[in-house]
């Protein structure tokens, strides 16, 4: 399976919306497909071990089902969706380890974190990568991986997460900074 | 490893894999939870005037038995003074109560005043 996935900004979301107001049902089929794959990637992005990450995704489509009707904006349809993804994620990972990973984790957490049966340890660069951006808060992480993988603008991540532009922004380019001189760190 | 990686050039990826056709179950596995476990839809809707119909029907049996077996287990006295309350009501209002309740029971009553 290749890693690399398209952005979330080739999904017509105003076309998905539409048929969900004229056949829920239907719009609901078509959200799946052209979701799921995308909210499974940055959910396990965020939770690392497979199976979580299938579950997680899974309870996060059940909820937008039974949420369709709170959806106001068709035209801010993936921010919805991305909204609840990061947040049943953050939840998830808050209810599985209580007390917060500090900033600076040492990098024997950060393997531990990246254990899984379904990593491909052989590509060095992306496991290093993916240990840079564990070792963010969990909500940075959430905001670098939209910026970084799903190629989300900053208003995008700003309304998922809760902030500002601006302050999405800074902050995406200090964690960046971060993910940089970690990556040129020696082992 | 640390000169070929540039954050801003390299095409982002992970080193998460998943099981061979993993996507496809997962949305059939979210459409039996969401989509596909909804409720039955509601009765087909020309099946509502025939039962608005079969409910009235009933509602009106039970009314109109209500009257007749009242009527068969009411004393000889009782009779007699409903006939009189009947008989005392003025024309307009027994023409009233009769234009309401077409009923042979009430007529027979109106007659036997009259």
């Amino acid at each position: 399976m290749n890693p690399k996935t398209k952005p979330i900004m080739k999904i017509d979301q105003e076309e998905i919306a539409a048929q969900l107001a004229r056949n829920p049902e239907k719009g609901f089929r078509m959200l799946v497909a052209a979701y799921s794959e995308k909210v499974y990637w940055h959910v396990r992005r965020l939770l690392v071990n497979h199976h979580d990450a299938e579950d997680v995704t899974q309870e996060i489509f059940v909820k937008i089902f039974h949420s369709l009707s709170s959806l106001r904006e068709p035209g801010a349809l993936t921010g919805w969706i991305f909204k609840i993804a990061t947040n049943e994620s953050l939840r998830f990972l808050q209810k599985r380890r209580p007390e917060t990973l500090p900033l600076e984790a040492d990098l024997a957490e950060a393997h531990q974190v990246a254990a899984d049966e379904y990593v491909d340890y052989t590509d060095l660069e992306a496991v290093k990568l993916q240990q840079a951006i564990h070792r963010l808060p969990p909500r940075q992480q959430a905001a670098f991986n939209l910026r970084y993988y799903d190629e989300l603008s900053f208003e995008e991540i700003a309304r998922i997460t809760d902030s500002t532009p601006s302050n999405v922004k800074v902050n995406y380019h200090i964690a960046k900074h971060k993910v940089i001189d970690y990556m040129k760190s020696a082992d | 490893m640390e000169q070929k990686f540039d954050i801003e050039t390299s095409t982002p990826r992970h080193p998460y894999r998943v099981p061979q056709g993993f996507f496809a179950q997962l949305e059939e596995d979210i459409l039996k939870r969401t989509v596909d476990a909804a409720p039955a839809k509601p009765c087909r809707s020309y099946l509502r005037p025939v039962l608005n119909w079969v409910a009235t029907a009933t509602a009106a049996a039970a009314i109109a038995g209500g009257i007749y077996f009242g009527y068969r287990t009411h004393t000889p006295a009782e009779q007699i003074s409903v006939e009189q309350a009947f008989g005392e009501l003025s024309d307009a209002d027994q023409q009233y109560l009769l234009d309401m309740y077409s009923n042979s029971q009430i007529r027979e009553l109106y007659y036997a005043a009259n």
